[in-house]
Order: C-alpha cells, then sequence, then structure tokens
C-alpha cells in the first residue's frame, strides 16, 4: 500500500486531464477549463479576496460543530446511561432528524437573522445526530464481563464511565465526529445560501448570480479543500491525544 | 459458620428458565472447588450469585455468617474472557484494581511485576493486551485478580479458550498462586481432567441443581504424574457417570 499516494495522485492527474478536454468542447458559462480555474483560484487567494469569507465559513463550521457535537454528546450519554431517557426522547429526536434540517434553513434565517448565528445554528442541528447516535451506542454496547469487572472492583457509576465507556466507546465517538465535521461544511454553506453577504456560500450565490462559473468552481475547489482539512485535522487530534484509545486495534 | 455458605438458592432470569433450583453448598476456608456441567446447566449463574455479583431470586449468601449483599470486596475475580482493558499496558491492566481509587504505592508496583514474574510474563510487563497470545492474556487477568492479595478467588472457565499445553501450565501455576496465598477457590470448568487436577471437591451441576460431589483425594502438591494415575482415571470415570446421570457407586 506504500504506493497507494502515487496511484492517487495519477487518478488527480488523470480527473484533470479529463475535465480539461471535456470543457474545450463547451463554453466556459458552463464548464470552466481548470487551466482557467485554478490561476483565477490562485490570483484571487493571493490578493486576499477569499480570506474574509473563508474566515466567515470556518467560523461558522468550527463553532456549529463544537456546539452541535457537545450537545449530542452529552445527550448521547445521558441516553445510553438511562434507559428510561432514552425511551422517552427518542422518538423525538428521531422526528428531529426526520425533519430535513436544510428545509428548515430559511426558517432559522427568520428566527436569528442573516448574521452568522443562524448558520451557527443550522451546522449545529447537523452535526448534532452522529454524535448522538454513535455516543448513545457506545454506551450501550460495553463488554459485559468488563462491566461486571468494574462491579466487582465497586467502581461507582462515575468511575466506570470515565474508566471504561468513554475509553471502550471512544473508537465508535470519533467517527461520529468524523462524520459531523464533514456535514458541518454542509450546514454551514447552505445557511449561507438561504441568506449572508459573506462566506463561501454566499460566494457561490454571487458567482451564480454574475454568471461567473469559473469563481464558482474556485469557490467549489475551496469547499472541497476545507472539508478535507478539517477530516484530516480530526484524524490528528485522533492521533495525538487519542491514540492509545483508538489505535490499540493496530497493535496486533 | 466461617467461609462461603450458599443457602437455598433458586433463580430465573426474568421468571423464564430457572437455572438454579433450591442449591445448598459450603464452601470451606483456603478449599478449591470446581464445578463442571454441561453448557447452560446454572454454572456461571452459581458463580455470579456465589461472588455476590448478582442477587438469587429465592435464598442468600452467607460469607463467615454475614449475609452477602454486593460483591464480596475481598475477591479476585477472573472471567470467561480476560477482560483485559485494550488501551492500558499489561502492568497498568494489573494495577487498575488498586489505581481505579487511588494511585499505586511503590510497593504494589513491585509486586504486580512480581506476580508478572510468577505468571511467566514480566518479559511483557509493558507490552499492550493485544500484542499477546490468549495464554499470555488469561496470565494477565489471573495476575489483576490477585493483586489485592484476596482470600477469595472465583474464576469462570478462564482457560476454556487455550490450548492443552498452555492450560496445564496455567493449571500449575494457579495451584502454586493458590497454595502460596491460602486461598479460596470457586472455578469452573467443563473439563473433568482440569477440575480433578486442580480441585479439592468436585460438584456436578445438572438443570440447575448440584447432582454429585466427589472430594479428590489426590496427593499434593499435583504434578504430572498425577495425571496418569490410576487414581484419577477412577475419579474422571465417576464424575463422567455423575455428568451422564448415571447412578455413581
Amino acid at each position: 500500500m506504500k504506493w497507494a499516494p502515487v496511484f492517487s495522485s495519477f487518478v488527480f492527474i488523470g480527473l484533470v486531464t479529463v475535465w480539461e478536454l471535456a470543457a474545450r468542447s463547451m463554453s466556459e458559462l458552463v464548464l470552466p477549463a481548470p487551466s482557467i480555474v485554478f490561476p483565477l483560484l490562485w490570483t484571487e487567494l493571493k490578493t486576499g479576496y477569499f480570506t474574509p469569507h473563508l474566515i466567515q465559513t470556518g467560523i461558522e463550521v468550527i463553532a456549529g460543530l463544537f456546539i452541535g457535537s457537545l450537545l449530542g454528546f452529552l445527550l448521547g450519554v445521558f441516553m445510553g446511561e438511562f434507559p428510561w431517557l432514552r425511551s422517552l426522547l427518542s422518538p423525538y429526536v428521531i422526528a428531529s432528524q426526520a425533519v430535513p434540517k436544510l428545509a428548515l434553513a430559511p426558517l432559522f434565517v427568520l428566527w436569528f437573522g442573516f448574521g452568522m448565528t443562524s448558520k451557527i445554528v443550522i451546522t449545529a442541528m447537523i452535526c448534532f445526530f452522529p454524535l448522538l447516535e454513535n455516543t448513545m451506542t457506545a454506551m450501550q454496547r460495553i463488554d459485559r464481563d468488563k462491566e461486571n469487572l468494574f462491579r466487582v472492583l465497586h467502581a461507582t457509576r462515575w468511575e466506570t464511565f470515565i474508566h471504561l465507556k468513554i475509553p471502550e466507546g471512544l473508537p465508535s465517538i470519533m467517527s461520529g465526529l468524523r462524520v459531523a465535521v464533514v456535514l458541518a461544511l454542509v450546514g454551514a454553506v447552505v445557511g449561507e445560501f438561504i441568506g449572508a453577504n459573506k462566506g463561501l456560500g454566499a460566494m457561490i450565490i454571487a458567482s451564480q448570480g454574475m454568471m461567473d462559473t469559473p469563481l464558482m468552481f474556485a469557490v467549489l475547489i475551496l469547499l472541497t479543500v476545507y472539508g478535507m482539512l478539517l477530516y484530516g485535522l480530526v484524524i490528528l487530534i485522533e492521533k495525538i491525544v487519542f491514540a492509545k484509545y483508538l489505535y490499540w486495534g493496530e497493535r496486533k | 459458620m466461617s467461609g462461603l455458605t450458599i443457602d437455598h438458592i433458586s433463580h430465573s432470569y426474568d421468571g423464564g428458565k430457572t437455572v438454579l433450583q433450591g442449591v445448598n453448598y459450603h464452601v470451606g476456608d483456603g478449599e478449591f472447588h470446581c464445578l463442571v456441567g454441561r453448557s447452560g446447566c446454572g454454572k456461571t449463574s452459581f458463580l455470579k450469585i456465589a461472588s455476590g455479583l448478582m442477587k438469587a431470586e429465592v435464598g442468600h449468601i452467607l460469607l463467615d455468617g454475614q449475609q452477602v449483599l454486593k460483591p464480596i470486596a475481598d475477591a479476585g475475580f477472573v472471567f470467561q474472557s480476560p477482560t483485559l482493558l485494550e488501551w492500558k499496558t499489561v502492568l497498568e491492566n494489573v494495577l487498575f484494581p488498586i489505581e481505579l481509587k487511588r494511585k499505586s504505592t511503590l510497593e504494589e508496583q513491585d509486586r504486580a511485576k512480581a506476580l508478572l514474574e510468577l505468571m511467566k510474563i514480566e518479559q511483557h510487563t509493558y507490552s499492550f493486551p493485544l500484542q499477546l497470545s490468549g495464554g499470555q492474556q488469561s496470565r494477565v487477568a489471573i495476575a489483576r485478580a490477585l493483586i489485592k492479595n484476596p482470600q477469595y478467588l472465583f474464576l469462570d472457565e478462564p482457560f476454556a479458550a487455550l490450548d492443552a499445553i498452555t492450560r496445564e501450565e496455567l493449571q500449575d501455576d494457579l495451584l502454586a498462586l493458590c497454595a502460596h496465598h491460602q486461598m479460596t477457590v470457586l472455578f469452573i470448568t467443563h473439563d473433568i481432567a482440569e477440575a480433578i487436577y486442580v480441585a479439592d471437591h468436585v460438584l456436578v451441576m445438572e438443570e440447575g441443581k448440584i447432582v454429585h460431589t466427589e472430594t479428590i483425594d489426590l496427593p499434593k502438591p499435583r504434578t504430572l504424574d498425577t495425571r496418569y494415575s490410576s487414581r484419577f482415571n477412577e475419579l474422571g470415570f465417576v464424575l463422567r457417570q455423575a455428568l451422564e446421570g448415571v447412578p455413581v457407586k
């Protein structure tokens, strides 16, 4: 597998070549060629044109991800630990997730205004569920013998939670966070589509209005890179902070 | 009365199948008792109730005359699976029963290392559980159960998943440790030969009842010769008959 990055680079070069060839056979308005998009992206990055938009979307994503993930994690812990709470809240949690949250975006803009708050709320709502579901499942799927071991050792509920449930559940919780971080970007951008004057989503809408398709593509590339960087950041945190809880399976 | 008394225990799960029916038994101090029986005969339920890990529907457990209402404090427990915490090193796992409540002392750390040496896995002190074989993991689980120098030891088929040679080695190690620490042991196995080799008394269970008890009068310490003695085979035959429901003479 050590050649995987090399092959992956070849795939990238192949895709860009196909894109370039396809773009030559049609109007720039429909499909701008990479030879137009990448120089534009580079120029606008150098001039700082993208900077405020990148910062705006970044703050929305980080704040929404933090709030949504934290709330999802906490409720997941409580619903995993207390079956009565799970029975009580499950129908409402499922109902809240069955409503397409993106369809609620206009309502949030109406309630919280065109500023950052409405986008943070939408992002938080999207990030909430993966953490809730994964944390709740992790709390419930603890090895029964290990739980008995803690009972034999006269561990309190808190000690069992800290020393067994959290470490044992961490792989599942972190995979929830990895899903949430990608969805967070979707939440922030859709929020900006509905109503914003700053942010990468707002730029896409603006470029559509100006019929500036190369700019739209440049923003799309920025968003892709943004999403990949955020995902990579979560993996980095896993490797640095939680390595001993997550990668013991690889020591085999 | 000193020791562990199982007094008229009956139990069923959620009002369904009865797993224990009016079981009476007494485990004297410093004795090694082995419980054999087919799968589903109630062995694990018996062990869980006897150790205070589970509450019986009917009857009660007495420890030195006092009723047991929660897991016995002065006891070590070895489960069917090693139940090691994979994110902790072998040494941290052995020290865990102490470190759960407070920081371990240097003496306790030395004792953990001595136990690992006794279990012949000192070279893995700083390894992680998944770097060890099944037999080595079982040894760590036994060392962990012994770290607080318990008076009682409860083992639920701890060697079930191991190969024959490793099992025999671990049986010898366990016997040496128990003799050294004068522990009272309740050990579950489905292997008659294992039960005869390690125990002072063997109980045969069937459908939630103790159907036969046998005192093992083999000399101690037990050695390889013990396994091939005629008395060993006689006892094996008797217990086999008891397990198959044939009236034992």
